[in-house]
């Protein structure tokens, strides 16, 4: 449901006022810009919100179609609200058992960064603003999302890293990390990515000659092929949690490339 | 580090800066059409709150044209548009016309073109307070200024008083928050003014 410049800008100046405490009569265009953008981040929010609804039907999006834009506004302020706090609870979860494993920005992204998130997010009049700069980059990046869309997209990915770092011995993850660089602790990398790299080519190895089964294969059957060891490996140890296969098959394209270069 | 490692880290943060370049240009040119809107929503709003606000002034002998508040709220429009400011509701004016309509140095032959200067001096100096004053801050002081060491000159009002008390609040200037705006800038005045007791004791020995 689109809505009009017309139909938007009274909620602009509404929240305007709300913003400046009714104590002055005008703001700068960034300040505008910002609250403007803080509306049709809440309207996204609510459409979202009624796509991903398990009672998603055709009742109800013709009651999306009849709403103004200021319910939709108001909609949608709550479910960012709710997602909000679903993440402050998701933020709190990980942080009672993560572990860096030494690496700088892992950790000030997770521990440090994220509580100050929660602490200056302005759900009301700039709900699009992550305000973190994420350094840490995880395995599907998160471009495309805003705001505690983004937070909570990337918390769900940092989750999942560490339910899978937490069945591995730590002796080992720090192998695997030393192994990839001696001063991977300052690197931006991807720790899940490394250690699951490293996994694969020693079970590769295990069965043959790397080389060989790399030159043997198309990209689509070696896809195919080390899709298949990681969702053995998920069934066998991590009870076939299927968001955790699915995060960590998107990094084997990029491990092909890998493994392709270092052949050449 | 490996220089390698390093020129990555570094392209990713230029990538990054480039993004957001990008993303403001483009985001500007969207902003000045919304509010370029507004802003002619708006003055429907307040050319009848302006023209209402003649009632209250005509007891001190000063009132506005229809001709004079049209040009005030183009001047107001042009001023928007010089320091990128949005207005809403009925705007700055009708408070400006109730602070400054009692001043013994606004006349009815300088009104329109007091209001119009004291408008582009209130816009000018909220975006240089970085909206940390509120308006009725900013009217208070000003008022007070105008009418004491400013004489009238908005001049003077612009150039002394409202770029050091603006220069204040930026440091963290925060007392004007109690103290009511009364004799708020002596701290901050680099200019020697006659004291009112030095003065008369000065044309008593002249006199004498």
């Amino acid at each position: 449901m689109k809505y009009s410049l017309e139909e938007l800008l009274p909620l602009v100046t509404k929240l305007s006022k709300k913003y400046t405490s009714n104590e002055s009569t005008s703001v700068t265009y960034e300040v505008a810009e910002q609250l403007m953008g803080a509306i049709l981040y809440c309207i996204n929010e609510n459409k979202k919100g009624t796509m991903e609804t398990e009672e998603f039907s055709s009742e109800l999006i013709n009651y999306q179609k009849n709403l103004t834009a200021e319910d939709a506004y108001n909609a949608g302020y709550e479910l960012v609200m709710k997602k909000a706090r679903r993440a402050n609870e998701l933020n709190t979860l990980i942080g009672k058992n993560f572990c860096a494993y030494g690496n700088r920005a892992y950790s000030e992204t997770v521990i440090d960064g994220m509580p100050e998130f929660f602490k200056y997010y302005d759900a009301k009049f700039s709900p699009q603003d992550h305000l973190l700069t994420l350094d840490y980059p995880t395995i599907l990046p998160i471009e495309g999302h805003c705001g505690i869309d983004a937070i909570y997209l990337y918390l769900q990915y940092i989750a999942l890293e560490q339910k899978f770092l937490s069945l591995i011995p730590y002796d080992q993850v720090i192998t695997a990390l030393m192994c990839y660089h001696n001063e991977y602790e300052e690197l931006f990398i991807n720790i899940c990515s490394v250690v699951l790299r490293h996994i694969l080519r020693h079970i590769m190895n295990e069965k043959g000659s790397v080389e060989e089964l790399i030159a043997s294969f198309t990209d689509e059957q070696l896809l195919d092929y080390l899709k298949n060891m990681v969702k053995l490996l998920v069934d066998e140890k991590y009870e076939g949690e299927l968001s955790l296969y699915k995060y960590l098959s998107e990094d084997l394209k990029a491990f092909i490339l890998e493994l392709r270069s270092k052949k050449s | 580090m490996k220089s390698k490692d390093l020129y990555l880290v570094n392209l990713r943060y230029i990538i990054l800066l480039l993004l957001i370049k990008m993303r403001y240009i483009w985001r500007c040119g969207m902003s000045d059409k919304i509010f370029e809107m507004m802003l002619l929503e708006q003055q429907k709003v307040e050319l009848q709150c302006v023209l209402a606000s003649n009632e209250k002034t005509k007891q001190f002998g000063v009132a506005l044209t229809e001709e004079e508040a049209q040009m005030l709220i183009t001047c107001r429009r042009d001023v928007l548009k010089n320091e990128r400011r949005v207005e809403f509701g009925e705007g700055i004016l009708p408070k400006l016309i109730d602070a400054f309509c009692d001043s013994q140095y606004v006349e009815k032959e300088n009104y329109a073109d007091t209001l119009a200067a004291l408008q582009e001096v209130f816009y000018l100096y909220k975006n240089e307070s970085m909206d940390e004053l509120t308006d009725d801050e900013l009217i208070s002081f000003m008022r007070e200024q105008f009418d004491g060491v400013c004489y009238g000159s908005i001049e003077y009002l612009g150039e002394t008083c409202l770029e050091r008390f603006i220069r204040a609040v930026r440091a963290g200037y925060e007392d004007y928050k109690v103290n009511d705006n009364a004799d708020e800038y002596n701290q901050f005045s680099e200019e020697k003014h006659w004291d009112h007791k030095l003065y008369l004791e000065s044309l008593w020995d002249l006199l004498s």
